[in-house]
This record gives structure tokens, sequence and C-alpha cells, in this order.
């Protein structure tokens, strides 16, 4: 195989680079267990765009805009740069948006749930619990010919129009950097306290952040893939580089002080155990109706792939209304609509998967 | 596109993960026979690559542009 990141050492060496890349951003001053989030981190772009209202949840995370930046490089130098786009692209945004809602509920995206329990914290347990289960519910849709349509090769700007609004948010980010004690500089608002408020330097978080989505889209790392890849086809190849991911984030964790093992206490997370297992459950089972969980979609929008990206954008718009509507929780538990919408996202996406489902072609 | 196609053909372009593999592993199931698979991504070629190698199944494989043309020999 040509691609040294398809072979198992490349998925291992892929999921150790993104796990310790996380520990790192998190010991340079992101917040806890929080090193690398896709959810949490594009909340915190929504917020700092104005899209949502909650003061402690905004920051232009330049994580987000490097690890597809990253991954369009990747995609660039491997000669994988395919514009593409067809394939349902309303119900790519609506999966976007609902698995932002569910990530709220649980708080964060799967990546967060593997950083979470690299750092002790227990009830990441039971939301991985969810999001497998999620995962599984999505197999079986998927074994009864779920689909939501081919793509088709699209032209260029199209593949560039996604990674081109990233470098542009990136480019805002590095002309109004957050000032001391002022809550906006030029177009972006920043958090003075809360989560949004602790961030690594800049050049840390863009270097992680390029090496992630670089490696990213190489390999193919993505989460819920890794559950689909056992389920379906007893193949372990993605999930080596999850244990990957744990593992190099538990060993970093340790070294750098940042293990504290229980139930309580911990950074930006709640011991709600039903919500914390259906909130994975909604992004597991979206995210792999959808082709792959949050990471694996920055990663395919860095390849052109507009579907991806219209996943993305509906993780954002998702995301912001989480916190605009009361739907996302807080260590204080639930927000004050997350229980209704805990319910109405597993509708829809059931709804979403019956509708997708497909006759068998004619033989 | 090649004219060489034997057997059944799975066309699995522009689907997603993991859809392109489902397709062939079941069409591997129904028999010992040639087949071709096609996929337009390099991720799914990769996938259906590791899964020939898991099946012990022997292929030959075409690059066409962006797309891979897998043509499995009977077993």
């Amino acid at each position: 195989m040509k691609n040294f990141f398809a072979s198992t050492k490349g998925i291992v060496l892929a999921g150790l680079t993104i796990g310790l890349g996380a520990a790192v951003l998190q010991k340079l001053g992101n917040p806890g267990n929080m090193g690398v989030c896709v959810a949490c981190f594009g909340r915190d772009v929504a917020g700092s765009l104005g899209l949502h209202r909650a003061e402690t949840v905004q920051y232009a995370r330049p994580e987000i805009f490097a690890l597809v930046i990253g991954a369009f490089m990747a995609a660039l130098s491997s000669g994988e740069f395919r514009p593409r786009a067809g394939s349902n692209p309303l119900t790519h945004f609506l999966l976007g948006a609902l698995v932002g809602v569910g990530a709220l509920i649980f708080l964060g995206c799967p990546w967060r749930a593997m950083l979470r329990l690299a750092g002790g914290d227990l009830n990441a347990v039971v939301g991985i619990l969810g999001l497998i289960v999620g995962a599984s519910l999505a197999t079986r849709f998927v074994k009864k010919n779920f689909s939501l349509g081919a793509a088709k090769p699209a032209n260029l700007p199209l593949g560039l129009i996604f990674v081109l609004f990233m470098a542009a948010l990136l480019l805002l980010r590095v002309m109004f950097p957050p000032v001391a004690d002022q809550p906006k500089n030029g177009l972006l608002l920043y958090s003075l306290q809360g989560p949004g408020s602790l961030h690594a330097p800049l050049w840390a978080s863009l270097v992680i952040a390029l090496l992630i989505g670089f490696v990213g889209q190489r390999s193919r790392f993505c989460s819920v893939g890794a559950v689909q890849g056992l389920i379906l086809f007893r193949s372990g190849h993605l999930m080596l580089g999850t244990l990957g991911f744990i593992a190099a984030a538990f060993i970093a964790n340790l070294a750098f002080g940042q293990f504290k093992l229980g139930w309580s206490g911990q950074p930006i997370a709640h011991s709600l155990h039903f919500w914390n297992f259906l909130g994975l459950l909604v992004v597991g089972f979206g995210s792999a109706l959808a082709g792959g969980c949050p990471g694996r979609q920055l990663f395919l929008a860095g390849e052109g792939d507009g579907d991806a990206a219209l996943f993305s954008l509906g993780l954002l718009g998702g995301l912001a209304m989480a916190h605009n509507w009361g739907l996302a929780s807080s260590s204080a538990g639930l927000g004050p609509n997350g229980a209704v919408a805990g319910a109405l996202c597993v509708i829809l996406i059931f709804a979403i998967a019956w509708s997708g489902l497909r006759k068998p072609a004619a033989a | 596109m090649t004219s060489q196609t034997q057997g059944p053909t799975v066309d699995a372009r522009g689907l997603s993960c993991p859809q392109p593999l489902l397709l062939t592993m079941q069409a591997l199931a129904d028999g010992p026979g040639p087949l071709t698979v096609i996929v337009d991504s390099a991720a799914a070629a990769e996938s259906v690559e590791r899964a020939l190698s898991r099946e012990k199944r022997k292929a030959l494989v075409v690059q066409n542009g962006g797309e891979t043309i897998f043509n499995i020999s009977p077993k």
C-alpha cells in the first residue's frame, strides 16, 4: 500500500499523534479534557462570530480552521483533493445540526469523550457506550441499504469554498486577536471567563491542529468508523487508531498531572448518566449516517467534499442554536430544554434513517 | 473504464463510508466468482484493499484518474 498512514502502523501513529497533540494543547492552555473538541470548539467559534450569546463560550478556535486546512494540504500533496457534492446536501446539514445538539447534551464530540476518558472522567464511559450503540444502530440501517445517495464530482470552486471560509476565519482571528479585559475585538467576540477564555497560544494551536489535520486526512482516522468497522467487517483497523489516541492522551495526561479519576468534579462535565448516554447516541447515530464522526467530516471537507462541509456548517448552526434555545448542558446539568431536544434528535435521526432505506437494486 | 470487466460489478463511486466496503463484502459473500468493484475515493480503495487481503482474494487493480477498479479473480 502506497499510503503509509493506511497501514496498521500508520493508523496507530495517527491516533497517537492526535491524542498527544490534544493533551499538549490542554497543557498549553486549552480547557480541561478539551485539548481538541470539534463540538466544543465549533460552539466557541459560533459564539465568537456572534451566532449565540453564551458569553463564557466565545473564542475563534484556530484549531477548527487548522484541522480543515491541514487536511486540505494533505489532500493536495497526495493528489486526493477531489471536489464532490450532491449526496442529499440538506440531510447532511440537518444531521450535522442534530449531532451538534447531541454533543452539547453530553458536552463533547467523540474525540472529547475519549479525552475525558483519558483524563479520568468516568462519565465518558457512559457517553462512549451511547456512541457505540448509536453507531451500531446506524449499522443496522446501512445493512438494509440505507444511503444518502452518491456524491458527484464537482468543480474546483465548490471544493474550495469551505476551505477558503476556514482560511478567512483564521485570518480574522489573526487580525483581531483577543485583548485582555475586552469582550470584543473587531468582528470577533471573546469570553473573559469560562471555557472560552481558556486557550493555548495561537502558534501552538495552529501547528498542532495542522499536524492533526494532515495525519487525520492521510489515515482516515474516524471514531465512528472504528465502531462500524468492528461490527460490520470484524476489522479493528480504525479502532487501533482510537486506542492509540486514548493511550497517548492518557500517558501524556499522567505526565502533565492532568489525570484525575472519578465521576464528580470533572471539568466541563455532568453526571446525568441517561443524558450522557443519549447525547452521544445521537452523535454516533447521526454521524455514522453521514459517513463519519465530526472530526472526520472536517477532514473530508478539507478534501473538497461539499456534503461533509454542509454537515460541518449544520454542526456549527446546531451548536449555536443549542445555546440560544437552552439545549446545551453545563457542569450544573441539563439545559432547560435539553430533555425535549434530546428526544427530538433521536426521533429525527430515526426518521432520516428510515427515509434513506432503499430497496436492494435488482440483480 | 476498462472493457475487461468480469462478473457482476459493484459501482460504489460517490458513496460514503462504510457503503463501498459493505457492498463489496456483500457481493463477495454471494459467491466465489469474479467481481469488479469501482470506487472513487482513496479511503474506500484502501478499505477494499485491506478487506481483500483479509479475505485472501486476489485482484488486478487499475487506476483510472481518481477511480480505482478492482478486478477480483474467482476464488
